[in-house]
């Protein structure tokens, strides 16, 4: 009974001193690691150290020794840890690996250079190997050395794309950017859904010139040398959009559908990507040859309106592009502005060819928005718009042509027509508060042409209260307009409403003599001060341009106490400087608005103006 | 007759005549664009005219004699001014140099010529200095590190320095940044550059910058830095012997005892001050002074202190401002501690009631430097990539005033000292 009590007592106490041991051994590491932790890397290795002592089998103490020798910069005793450690595990290729790198830090490229060596000779098909050693090259910056081992690894193991974004991150890093196009090329060809990868990674150097130069060169050699290749073409395309060079661009593009029989689908999305970008002559060219290579197309409307999209906008940028020189129009446009109609004729291609489709709808708007704007032929535009109005904002849900009838009455000097025509718009559905606005005040200007001021106010009352929106500023500066100059009688303020509204019906000669009239009827009036600078605006659009400048030179001497001299100060210098190319005289003229009118809210822009001129006089 | 002759021959020596009339550009709140006038001065410097500053008159204001050119950029550049006859420009002088005001005149001669050490991949609206100059119109040159190791910095009267970090820790944006393309590639350049000229590190190449510097500033030269530029200088400077940059910037771990190792004799405004090591932490010392938990806007104001513009002219032209509280902004580096300022530096500007000094100015060798902290008097907390600071809505900024007093100041003429 006593033996047995004995054993039992012996077998607690070894129990209990053995948990003490432990205990205190985890607690020991505990330290350590919060020592690590906080940085106090000599108090931590301390404790490593005893840990280290009693087990020098565990490789948790062995690694926590060698990290603090490390960060306290003992490189000599780590090389001599880790040499220790190598002698008892010699078949461990991570010690030397580890080594390698100590010697690295140390500045001991040769004696790191034998320690990988060794290693990989120990496994050379564990790839693990390679990207450690490649690791402790990058972290000590040598960078051409890393790219060395990690190529040898690839080679090794037989596998082409292993490490390739380790290794062209490393050649950036040294700003070999052609090495680092070499990888990522390759790695495209071999994995072709990895474009969008590779553009990323391409992205990380793309800031710097020379990246982005070599990013080019190199994928263009690529492509030459697999011009079969979709995913290399693709990148191409997408590194010439990044340029803005959309010419290149489109040449790959077109060679894209061809690979990937896209039937003009490529070619297509890029032709909307460079118009959107203002790229009109490409994106004309783009389209033009989807239209001669794919006639029988179902997207043959679309591309067909939005070339004759392109060349509207060429005309507007440039003037008639070539295509169009020899083109005519069925429509009966004005003979004195020959310009559109090639734009023109196109819209009635497809209105003819695809009736029922809805580029039609869009190409018969056009036509009557050219006609109108741009010819001045109301009858015509009218005849484009009316076929059309109903359906557009019924089927397509666009009240544009809708207004644009409207802004055509008022032109022809229907007014009552064009109020009525608003009217509807108003009740339609699908005009957003936006468009809402815009119809609520073309209807007060009708109102104000009318003379029915006090109806033209209240029109614009509510859309002067949100401050935030396009037409509160249009609406303010007529209703300011109106209650500045409608007394003391609104006889001068409704004949000025009348040439107004005469210049909007583009009668300009008769605006002209009415604005003279009233300018000699009305000389006490303060809307006399209007008719000058309207008189000079209409004149400009005459093209009488000297005439203009004479108007304002009169203006500012017969009008000494107009609050608007300001105002007809700037016009006429720009006029002078835009019109009459006179930059000497502009900046006279704008020199004299900074002398007399130093607060006047045009002074920003007189200034900008004279450093213009000067930088190009200079 | 006989009593007022010598009283007439006093008025002679003591206030010349000026025949011809006069430009005075105003700089207290008649003033619509202060910034501007500075650059108007500037312009009227490079086309051989005397300007004189009016120190602690109306603001600091400037006169200079008329000629219609000058009017005429005046308003151009929208800068109020106004033209005096002779006598009156004549009273002002005599006013501004009686014994019992605090004013003086100094004559500004020519204009420096100036250098801004910035990378090539810089934008300038990122820096406060640099945003100032373009919007006053004052030209400047920009110099990088291979420029500052060729010592091309002999050419220029002034260098400026804005959020530049000399430590070779690129800012310390690792944390937040480190794998942004902006970050990478300013760590290739860097490294490609510093191999490029020899270098083991960046770091060792930004300690040769900053000794080029401290040569240049001994050698006569004027700088000015803002932000991080003033405190990782000094840091750098003192780190000459020891390596405290962690792995991730140059490879290898920081020296265990880089703290003891800084020698405080190189640098030239801050001792004893302690490192932040952790590479994590966006801080370089305990020099600086950024609230913790940001600061508020609303209640963040710095005083500039008087001096006697008699006696004291530099730190009187340093300080030359229309309002004297200003209101603070932060940066990487906000104030700095004044505990750990050295004492022969002159503290030009103060958050009252703190330890937190603004805007310091010294003398190394036979130059000066000019440190203010903070990144943007315009804008409370600028963070990466936010949009520039547009001037022309802050053409009356007091913190941006200081810098530009800067930019005049080395064209000042040196008087003899009042005894």
């Amino acid at each position: 009974m006593i033996h047995v009590f004995r054993v039992m007592l012996l077998a607690v106490v070894f129990t209990a001193l053995t948990h003490a041991q432990v205990a205190d051994e985890r607690n020991t590491l505990r330290l350590a690691q919060v020592y690590e932790q906080a940085g106090k890397h000599d108090e931590a290795l301390r404790y490593y150290r005893d840990l280290f002592a009693a087990k020098p089998d565990n490789s948790a103490y062995f690694e926590g020794v060698r990290r603090c020798l490390l960060a306290l910069k003992q490189y000599t005793e780590a090389v001599a840890l880790l040499g220790e450690r190598i002698r008892r595990f010699p078949a461990d290729e991570q010690l030397l690996v580890h080594r390698g790198g100590v010697y690295v830090l140390m500045e001991k490229v040769d004696s790191a250079r034998a320690d990988w060596k060794k290693a990989i000779a120990l496994n050379p098909k564990n790839g693990q190997t390679y990207g450690l050693i490649a690791d402790h090259c990058l972290n000590a910056r040598l960078y051409p050395l890393a790219v060395e081992y990690l190529r040898e690894g690839r080679e090794e193991l037989r596998a082409p794309q292993m490490f390739t974004f380790e290794i062209a991150r490393a050649c950036a890093m040294n700003m070999d950017f052609d090495g680092a196009m070499d990888e990522y090329l390759e790695y495209l060809r071999a994995v072709p859904q990895s474009l969008y990868q590779i553009q990323q990674q391409i992205a990380m150097f793309s800031e710097v010139i020379d990246g982005i130069e070599s990013a080019l060169r190199r994928t263009q050699a690529a492509v030459k040398r697999h011009s079969d290749d979709v995913s290399l073409q693709y990148l191409l395309s997408w590194l010439y959009q990044e340029r803005k060079q959309y010419g290149e661009a489109f040449a790959v593009v077109r060679e894209v559908d061809r690979l990937k029989n896209a039937g003009g689908m490529e070619v297509l999305r890029f032709a909307g990507r460079a118009f959107d970008d203002g790229a009109f002559r490409v994106a004309a060219d783009a389209y033009r040859w989807i239209i001669e290579k794919y006639e029988k197309a179902q997207f043959l409307p679309q591309a067909e309106y939005h070339y004759a999209r392109c060349m509207e906008a060429l005309q507007e940028q440039q003037g008639v592009p070539a295509e169009l020189n020899a083109q005519g129009s069925t429509s009966s446009g004005s003979e004195a502005m020959p310009a559109y109609r090639g734009v023109i004729s196109l819209y009635e291609d497809i209105v003819r060819k695809h009736t029922s489709h809805p580029m039609a709808s869009e190409s018969q708007y056009r036509i009557g928005y050219i006609t109108y704007h741009w010819f001045g032929d109301t009858d015509g535009a009218l005849r484009a718009l009316q076929g059309i109005a109903g359906n557009r904002a019924a089927v397509f849900g666009k009240a544009d042509a809708d207004i644009l009838i409207g802004d055509i009455h008022v032109a022809r000097g229907d007014l009552e027509a064009a109020i009525t025509q608003y009217d509807a718009v108003l009740l339609s559905p699908q005009l957003d508060e936006k468009g809402r606005n815009g119809v609520r005040f073309r209807i007060a200007e009708v109102h104000f042409f009318q003379g029915r001021f006090d109806t033209a106010l209240s029109e614009l009352q509510p859309l002067t209260e949100d401050v935030g929106t396009d037409i509160a500023n249009d609406a303010l500066e007529l209703s300011a307009m109106i209650h500045q100059y409608r007394s003391p009688g609104e006889v001068p303020l409704q004949r000025y409403a009348q040439a107004l509204f005469l210049e909007r019906q583009r009668k300009l000669s008769e605006a002209d003599a009415l604005l003279q009239q009233i300018i000699g009827e009305y000389a006490s009036s303060e809307v006399v001060d209007l008719c000058y600078l309207s008189r000079a605006a209409v004149l400009e659009r005459m093209g009488r341009h000297a005439a203009a400048s004479a108007v304002y030179a009169e203006f500012l001497a017969q009008r000494g106490e107009s609050f608007l001299r300001d105002r007809g100060l700037f016009l006429h210098a720009v006029l002078t400087e835009v019109q009459l190319n006179d930059a000497a005289g502009a900046m006279v003229l704008y020199q004299r608005l900074l002398d007399e009118y130093p607060n006047s809210p045009y002074v920003p822009q007189a200034r900008d103006s004279i450093v213009r001129l000067r930088k190009g006089n200079s | 007759m006989k009593r007022m002759l010598p009283l007439f021959l006093l008025l002679l020596l003591v206030a010349p005549v000026r025949a011809q009339q006069n430009i005075l550009i105003p700089m207290d709140l008649q003033q619509s664009d202060h910034l501007k006038a500075y650059g108007i001065v500037y312009w009227v410097l490079t086309r051989s005219v005397e300007v004189d500053w009016l120190l602690n008159y109306r603001g600091g204001s400037f006169l200079m004699p008329h000629y219609p050119f000058i009017e005429q950029e005046c308003r151009v550049r929208g800068v109020a001014f106004s033209t005096l006859d002779g006598s009156t420009a004549t009273g002002i002088i005599a006013e501004v140099e009686g014994q019992d005001s605090n004013s003086e005149v100094v004559r500004l001669e020519k204009a420096p010529k100036i250098a801004v050490y910035v990378p090539p991949n810089f934008q300038p609206w990122d820096d406060a200095v640099t945003l100032a100059m373009e919007y006053a119109e004052v030209p400047y040159d920009k110099v990088w590190d291979e420029e500052v190791l060729r010592g091309k910095l002999a050419e220029y009267d002034w260098l400026h320095l804005h959020h530049e970090d000399f430590t070779g820790q690129y800012g310390k944006f690792y944390a937040q940044f480190g794998t942004f393309p902006w970050y990478i590639q300013q760590v290739a350049i860097n490294e490609s550059t510093a191999k490029r000229l020899g270098y083991s590190k960046v770091s060792e190449m930004k300690k040769a910058v900053a000794r080029a510097i401290r040569e240049y500033v001994g050698g006569g030269g004027f700088m000015f830095a803002m932000c991080s530029a003033t405190d990782t200088y000094d840091i750098a400077l003192a780190a000459e012997h020891t390596d405290i940059c962690d792995r991730m910037f140059d490879g290898d771990p920081p020296d265990p005892d880089c703290q003891q190792r800084l020698d405080y004799s190189a640098t030239f405004a801050f001792t004893d001050f302690k490192l932040v090591m952790n590479p994590y932490e966006y801080e370089y010392s305990d020099i600086d002074m950024t609230p913790a938990l940001g600061g508020r806007p609303d209640a963040d104001y710095f005083t500039l202190f008087d001096f006697s513009a008699k006696y004291d002219p530099v730190p009187s032209m340093l300080t030359q401002n229309h309002v004297n509280v200003i209101a603070g902004f932060l940066g990487q580096t906000t104030a700095f501690k004044k505990d750990l300022i050295k004492k022969h530096v002159v503290i030009l500007g103060q958050k009252e009631g703190t330890e937190e000094v603004k805007y310091l100015h010294g003398n190394f060798g036979r130059g000066t430097f000019t440190w203010y902290g903070g990144h943007d008097p315009e804008d409370y907390q600028h963070r990466v990539g936010d949009p520039p600071t547009d001037l022309s809505l802050h053409k009356t900024s007091p913190g941006y005033r200081l810098i530009l007093n800067n930019i005049l100041f080395p064209a000042a003429k040196k008087k003899q000292q009042k005894t």
